[in-house]
């Protein structure tokens, strides 16, 4: 990971339209907001790999609890899926290494280590399909993944400018174009386990024990194993909380989606500015990302 | 989330949430066993769905997503209402051939 970072600052320093041995702040800065982007975006990716795997799992559960035939095939279609958000994330973390690299500059012994990495990248957006036999990715993905490739290889420095740029939109092209598709998964997450939990509760099958903290806690009290009565009388409360935390679960993932939208545009926005005027005057990630590194972090206990 | 797909994730989930409803009313076995079998086809297009960029802009996926989508609220009013789970399964049995056509569609386009 070190090896590919500081061989790739020669080729960012490049695509950034720098002409000389130094490196400007502006650049520097785009730099490492590009790398926090790239790397929530592997980030959001990792999440929603979960949120499928998890699914899995649910209907695998459903299937023993209510009789609802889930097998092989079914299988299938999510695991084609998986392999599918697999290949975003391994593409978001190349983006994020190649961005990270602002240290050895023009140094022409790091110039083969950069191709490398700028072909490494190059190679994974080429290779990104749409959503198995989806709509087609954005064109200009792949043209970008084939520009990174060719000046890497040819050290074109002036080309590799306009290849950052236009791999950054093309990769905000591809997401946004994606987005209902990463909300439906999540949500159908969320409804899943919901459903479960429900039917479990049908059967007496979860200790309510906990809703009594509120009454209990404050006084030092602990709660007995629940009769069968307090179960009953706790369990409708129980299904309105769930329903509620449900659609909440549902709207903080949208939220989320909206911002890793907002926020690769916004860096688009900044490395066109940097690669056209040679300034980018603005410091800091997008704020946007804090929305979604929230709702990363918020999966990372609910998953098994 | 496009209309399309959703309304199929919605289907899929109307029809699950039946299940319990229609074994509380009484169903016989093979109602719910074909109830189960329309639950994994709502299931399967629904996923197929997601798998592949429906065309939302499509007059004709337009047109079969509002047919199913009427026919849900139908469904909805029967499981609650009707009492009659033959009829329910009628209807069903409908909706999710809708959403089959809508995923046959998407996938010729």
């Amino acid at each position: 990971m070190t090896f590919h970072r500081s061989a790739a600052s020669v080729l960012v320093l490049a695509v950034l339209g720098l002409s000389s041995c130094k490196v400007s702040d502006d650049a520097i800065a785009a730099s490492q907001q590009m790398t926090a982007t790239a790397e929530c975006l592997r980030d959001y990716y990792a999440a929603l790999e979960r949120s499928v795997t998890d699914t899995i799992a649910l209907f695998e559960l459903d299937s023993a609890i209510s009789g609802i035939p889930y097998g092989d095939n079914d299988r299938k279609l999510q695991e084609t899926t998986l392999a599918e958000l697999r290949q975003r994330e391994a593409m978001a973390e190349e983006l994020a290494e190649l961005a990270a690299s602002m240290t050895a500059l023009s140094n022409p012994k790091m110039a083969g280590s950069t191709a490398d990495s700028a072909t490494k990248l190059g190679k994974e957006l080429v290779s990104v399909k749409a959503l198995p036999s989806g709509s087609p990715v954005p064109d200009a993905l792949g043209k970008a993944g084939n520009f990174l490739i060719q000046i890497a290889q040819q050290h074109e420095e002036k080309k590799a400018a306009k290849a950052m740029d236009d791999t950054l939109s093309a990769v905000a092209a591809l997401f946004a174009q994606e987005k209902n598709a990463y909300d439906t998964m999540a949500d159908t997450h969320d409804r899943q386990a919901s459903q479960v939990a429900m039917d479990i509760m049908d059967k007496n099958g979860v200790d309510p024990t906990p809703m009594l903290s509120p009454a209990l806690k404050p006084f030092g009290l602990t709660a007995t194993p629940p009769s069968a009565a307090l179960q009953a009388s706790l369990k409708q409360l129980a299904k309105d909380r769930l329903k509620g935390q449900t659609a909440q679960a549902t709207r903080r993932e949208e939220a989320a989606s909206t911002a890793m939208v907002d926020s690769l545009n916004e860096m688009s926005k900044r490395v066109h500015a940097l690669a056209t005027d040679n300034k980018m005057p603005v410091r800091g990630e997008p704020t946007s990302l804090k929305q979604v590194k929230e709702w990363v972090e918020s999966l990372g206990a609910a998953f098994i | 989330m496009g209309p399309s797909l959703q309304a199929l994730e919605n289907q899929y989930f109307l029809l699950r949430s039946s299940l319990p409803t229609l074994t509380a009313q009484g169903a016989t076995q093979d109602q719910l066993d074909t109830l189960r079998s329309l639950i994994v086809q709502a299931r399967t297009n629904y996923w197929t769905a997601l798998n592949k960029t429906l065309h939302d802009d499509d007059p004709a996926v337009v047109a079969l997503t509002s047919q199913m989508n009427a026919e849900q609220m139908n469904i909805v009013a029967a499981v609650q209402h009707l009492g009659n789970i033959a009829k329910v399964l009628d209807l069903i049995t409908k909706a999710v051939d809708i959403g089959s056509q809508i995923v046959a569609k998407a996938v010729s386009l």
